[in-house]
């Protein structure tokens, strides 16, 4: 086995606010190896983007990890200083994230933009900077890169925008790129032209990827390994080939079901009763008990950990191995 | 077949773009859109960003009027009518809004917000109390949430508390602009599956605008697709999503992504074009696969398909 470029082990984090100290996401485990993409699924406030910043360390003021370790390419980025951590934002982890039209200055063209990062992580000036930056937008599919150079964001569509993000991102070649939701904001004809290129990126510079959605049609076409989250936990870890044809965690399973699908007419939705518990409010035992058609008394209970099912996948499911005989969709019927 | 409930009829709406530099532009938001829609029924209306459905609800609502073209509902001619002489029609006109959030007032009870329709009308009080009780459980919602304020809800149960609202004056007509498009999957699922009830029990009909394909075939009876302001097809639910005839519908088809692992669909090459400045002929021209020189010249009128039940804006429909 190659080695681990990400590992996230036993991870929690808390932010503080006016009435104490909240945990948002806990003891999260997970790994990513060289160009491996991994998928992040969940409904919002499961937790999902706090691991990416956490990742990053951009957790602010408020937030804090609170236990576990972040190794990247074997070294503890708890550990390092600002300084260190600026260095490895940017060059060695890209970033991108929903709305570029937030994450670029407004008031300064794309082309400077781009510049500023080549000058900064690899001390590229003048009329280098200016032919790399030419190079890194028609690399991502920009058409007539000179003139979207001399573009002010407003000035762009949100696809657009989106490709110079995603330039900016990889100026540096890192290691690992974060994508959080990234073609939420787009339409779908764009989005795909965005996976593609990031589908294309991996391929040729073989940048892994942590992908972050709550689509689970994205996230299908895209991850080779998929994390589910729900309330702060990851509930299920397996290769995408096997999360959506068998899905391990009854969560899973429903949140697949009540997807309405363009390819069929549905009839009624399964659904999950009640919604996603704030933080503050997660239930003792599994924290999907109260939602769970399948849950038993020692669901209410216990905590359940990751059960391992094959070499393949995880399910934080005491029941993981019922629900995979079940393929008769019962569970379905009884929500 | 009954009577239409609604009738839009070749509706297209201007709106003015100043530049800082130059003279102001003129967007042409929505061009030339008609259709009917009859009691019961769910119209289904699918698009991009930029393509008009929501200028288009704004004006079947009357809360903008159309540059050219007219609105029938309920066989009045309510295109231009006053609003003082709107008001009547207003209790069988409703609307569901994207964002529970901005659209019910923060300052208000969640009673009052369900009521305030029937105060319009004049409904007594002892009435309302009782009609409140009612809508309460219709939607799902808990007896005491009257007495609270919405934020003290979630996204799901503000949307219930929307379609409350706009159910309380017994509407024949609600329209639905992204209704279930800021919720997650599980909750969209329970509105999904209210909305589908309330249809059946109520025999309300829906004009259901969404970008989300999957939704929209759950709901509807019948699917318009627009593109650039244009509607370029129009067709029966199963038709529409089973034998796409406009490239567009097809190329959306095959750009909606199911939780199915796979390669990715070859994407439409290009951009939305801007509305400031569509392109000539048939709006989709330049990004069509089957697209010929008489597309670029001659913009396509939306006709009947020999054969088929839908109504296609195409010059080579597929």
């Amino acid at each position: 086995m190659s080695a681990k470029l990400l590992e996230v082990d036993e991870l929690s984090v808390a932010f503080r606010g006016l009435r104490g100290t909240t945990e948002v996401l806990s003891r999260a485990s997970f790994t990513i190896e060289p160009g491996e993409i991994v998928g992040i699924v969940g409904e919002s406030g499961s937790g999902k983007s706090v691991m990416a910043l956490a990742i990053m360390r951009l957790l602010g003021a408020a937030g804090a990890i609170t236990g576990g370790h972040i190794r990247f390419e074997g070294r503890d980025l708890a550990s390092l200083g600002e300084a260190e951590l600026n260095s490895m934002r940017g060059r060695r982890i890209g970033m991108i994230f929903q709305e570029p039209m937030t994450s670029l200055n407004p008031i300064l063209t794309v082309g400077y933009q781009l510049r500023e990062v080549l000058a900064r992580h690899l001390g590229l000036t003048g009329a280098a900077a200016r032919k790399r930056a030419i190079e890194l937008l028609s690399e991502v599919g920009i058409a007539a890169p000179v003139e979207r150079a001399g573009a002010y964001p407003h000035q762009l569509s949100g696809g657009l925008r989106q490709r110079v993000m995603i330039a900016m991102a990889m100026a540096c070649r890192p290691k690992l790129l974060i994508a959080d939701e990234p073609t939420t904001a787009l339409d779908v004809t764009i989005q795909a032209q965005i996976l593609e290129l990031m589908r294309r990126i991996r391929g040729s510079v073989g940048t892994a990827i942590l992908l972050i959605t709550h689509d689970m049609g994205v996230i299908a076409r895209m991850a080779d390994r998929v994390l589910v989250v729900y309330a702060g936990q990851i509930v299920e870890d397996a290769a995408a080939g096997v999360l959506f044809s068998r899905p391990a965690h009854p969560y899973t399973r429903l949140l697949l079901a009540a997807m309405p699908t363009p390819r069929r007419k549905t009839d009624r939705l399964p659904v999950i009763s009640g919604t996603l518990p704030a933080p503050s409010r997660w239930p003792r035992g599994c924290r999907f008990h109260p939602r769970c058609p399948m849950a038993i008394a020692p669901c209410r209970t216990a905590p359940p950990d990751m059960i391992a099912l094959d070499g393949e996948r995880q399910s934080r499911c005491i029941r993981a191995s019922e629900l995979l005989a079940d393929a008769g969709g019962s569970l379905e019927q009884v929500s | 077949m009954s009577e239409p409930l609604l009738t839009a009829e070749r509706l297209t709406r201007d709106f003015r773009v100043d530049r800082e530099r130059g003279p102001s532009r003129r967007l042409r938001a929505v061009e030339d859109v008609s259709f009917a829609l009859f009691p019961g029924e769910t119209l289904g209306v699918v698009g991009e960003s930029g393509c008009g459905k929501s200028t288009l609800a704004r004006m079947i609502l009357r809360l903008i009027e159309p540059s050219v073209g007219a609105v029938h509902f309920l066989g009045q001619d309510i295109t231009h009518l006053p609003e003082q002489k709107l008001r009547p029609l207003r209790r069988d006109l409703q609307a569901v809004f994207q964002d529970p959030i901005s659209s019910l007032n923060p300052r208000m009870r969640v009673g009052d917000i369900i009521e305030e329709p029937l105060v319009n009308l004049g409904v007594r009080r002892a009435a309302r109390r009782e009609r409140l009780a009612e809508l309460l459980d219709v939607v799902g919602l808990p007896g005491d949430a009257a007495g609270r304020y919405p934020h003290a809800f979630s996204g799901g149960q503000r949307q219930r508390i929307a379609i409350a609202r706009a159910l309380a004056a017994r509407p024949k007509l609600i329209v639905c602009d992204e209704a279930t498009s800021s919720l997650d999957v599980s909750v969209q699922a329970q509105i999904l599956n209210l909305l589908s009830d309330l249809q059946q029990r109520f025999a309300v009909s829906l004009l259901f605008i969404s970008h989300n394909l999957g939704v929209v075939r759950h709901l509807a009876h019948r699917v318009a697709v627009m593109y650039l302001g244009r509607l370029v097809e129009i067709a029966p639910e199963a038709e529409l999503f089973e034998h796409p005839h406009h490239p567009y519908t097809a190329a959306l088809l095959a750009a909606a992504l199911e939780p199915v692992p796979g390669a990715l669909p070859p994407p439409l090459p290009g951009e939305v074009p801007s509305p400031i400045e569509p392109p000539s002929g048939c709006h989709f021209h330049p990004r069509c696969p089957s697209a010929q020189a008489r597309c670029r010249d001659e913009a396509p009128q939306l006709r009947p398909l020999p054969g088929s039940a839908a109504l296609v804006r195409c010059h080579f429909p597929g």
